[in-house]
């Protein structure tokens, strides 16, 4: 079997490993540049890297680790001065992150289609970096923070956790009607909308209600979802409410190690994706949904004790 | 040898369990690291409070 003159196997592989390397390294990546303040320079390249790699598609796997090592420094480089914009909001670290889902649907239609996107995409990246450039050239880094709490071991796993069990249940949830196209681009501005508004909501109206909250009221859409699209969707909206809080408490309670912290997170994600890389999958029925019902209340259980003790330190200062 | 359609899917079964012990190992080193980078972390906090 082939797609665009790649066997499937190549493919598979490729993209085993292009998470490895783009969720895997990131904490690394995170942590150096906390130490040297490289943000800057980590959007640069991590835009240039990808742009290089498009350009020598052919050579398949050697393009693969250009780009994704790119992903990994503009993800941890970008997520850091998007949240340093607003320090202790939030929002930030959902809009940035929230387009990202955006971004895997366009390029795998992109994929799928007839005609090489190489010099759109390719013209895309270069205003892009140009922008960047000329944006930030001049901008001033408000690299502020707090200083690591004591309990800062305890709430850094429990997040962690968390992040797992979200991942786990985002690759074994089976929703039928997702082949369809249009259904498919409705759920990805489902899970879009969810990290985008999640942090700014829990600004407004505090953690627990939209980060507890968004998971459990999941719970029955997620489930009655599989054969209905539209329970389906809301599902992944509220599931995805959880993202930018989780994101934002790990931040807060790693002091300079912004970019860790986010690199932290990515590597939880990339240890949930590989049980169904593998292909572990649940077929539907009591299984399933008992799996759903447990990881969701885990889930749910841990965050709240992650802001219990991220709102200790916050209360404390 | 299992075979589905005409292919032999042993040695397919092989390579993908090669493959997926090599990527396990892989992510097990990463969180050993990314543990041991976190005790680095509280050491130095430990270090700047005392």
């Amino acid at each position: 079997m082939q797609f665009n003159d790649y066997n499937f196997e190549y493919i598979a592989l490729f993209f085993i490993i292009y998470n490895v390397i783009a969720f895997g390294l990131q904490p690394f990546f995170g942590y150096f540049a906390d130490q040297k303040n490289l943000y800057f320079i980590y959007i640069l390249v991590g835009l240039l890297l990808p742009l290089i790699a498009l350009q020598m598609i052919s050579l398949g796997v050697v393009a693969i680790i250009l780009a994704t090592l790119g992903n990994a420094m503009y993800h941890v480089g970008g997520g850091v001065l998007s949240v340093n914009l607003y320090p202790n909001k939030a929002a930030p670290a959902g809009f940035f992150v929230a387009p990202g889902a955006l971004g895997v649907f366009a390029g795998t239609v992109l994929a799928n289609g007839y005609n090489s996107p190489v010099i759109y995409i390719s013209l895309i990246v270069i205003v892009t970096l140009l922008s960047l450039f000329f944006v930030f050239r001049s901008h001033i880094n408000n690299h502020t923070y707090k200083p690591i709490p004591k309990n800062f071991i305890k709430i850094i796993y429990l997040i962690l956790l968390v992040v797992l069990i979200r991942g786990s249940i985002g690759t074994m949830l089976i929703l039928t009607w997702k082949s369809q196209i249009w259904l498919l681009f409705a759920l990805t501005l489902g899970v879009f909308a969810g990290k985008f508004f999640g942090g700014w909501l829990g600004d407004l109206f505090g953690y627990k209600l939209i980060g507890i909250g968004g998971l459990v009221v999941s719970l029955p859409l997620l489930i009655l979802g599989h054969q209905m699209p539209l329970f389906g969707i809301l599902g992944a909206f509220f599931f995805n409410l959880t993202m930018a809080i989780t994101l934002f408490i790990i931040i807060q309670n790693l002091g300079k190690y912004k970019g860790t912290a986010f690199g932290l997170t990515t590597l939880s994600l990339l240890i949930a994706y590989l049980p169904s890389a593998f292909g572990l999958k649940f077929e539907f029925g009591i299984f399933y949904e008992v799996f759903i019902f447990i990881s969701v209340a885990l889930g749910a259980y841990l965050l709240n004790l992650a802001i219990d003790n991220h709102l200790e330190n916050t209360e404390g200062v | 040898m299992f075979q589905i359609c005409d292919v032999a899917i042993g040695p397919i079964l092989i390579i993908f369990g090669i493959i997926a012990i090599i990527v396990t190992a892989v992510v097990v080193f990463l969180v050993v690291l990314s543990i041991k980078m976190i005790r680095k972390i509280k050491k130095e906090r430990e270090e700047s409070a005392a």
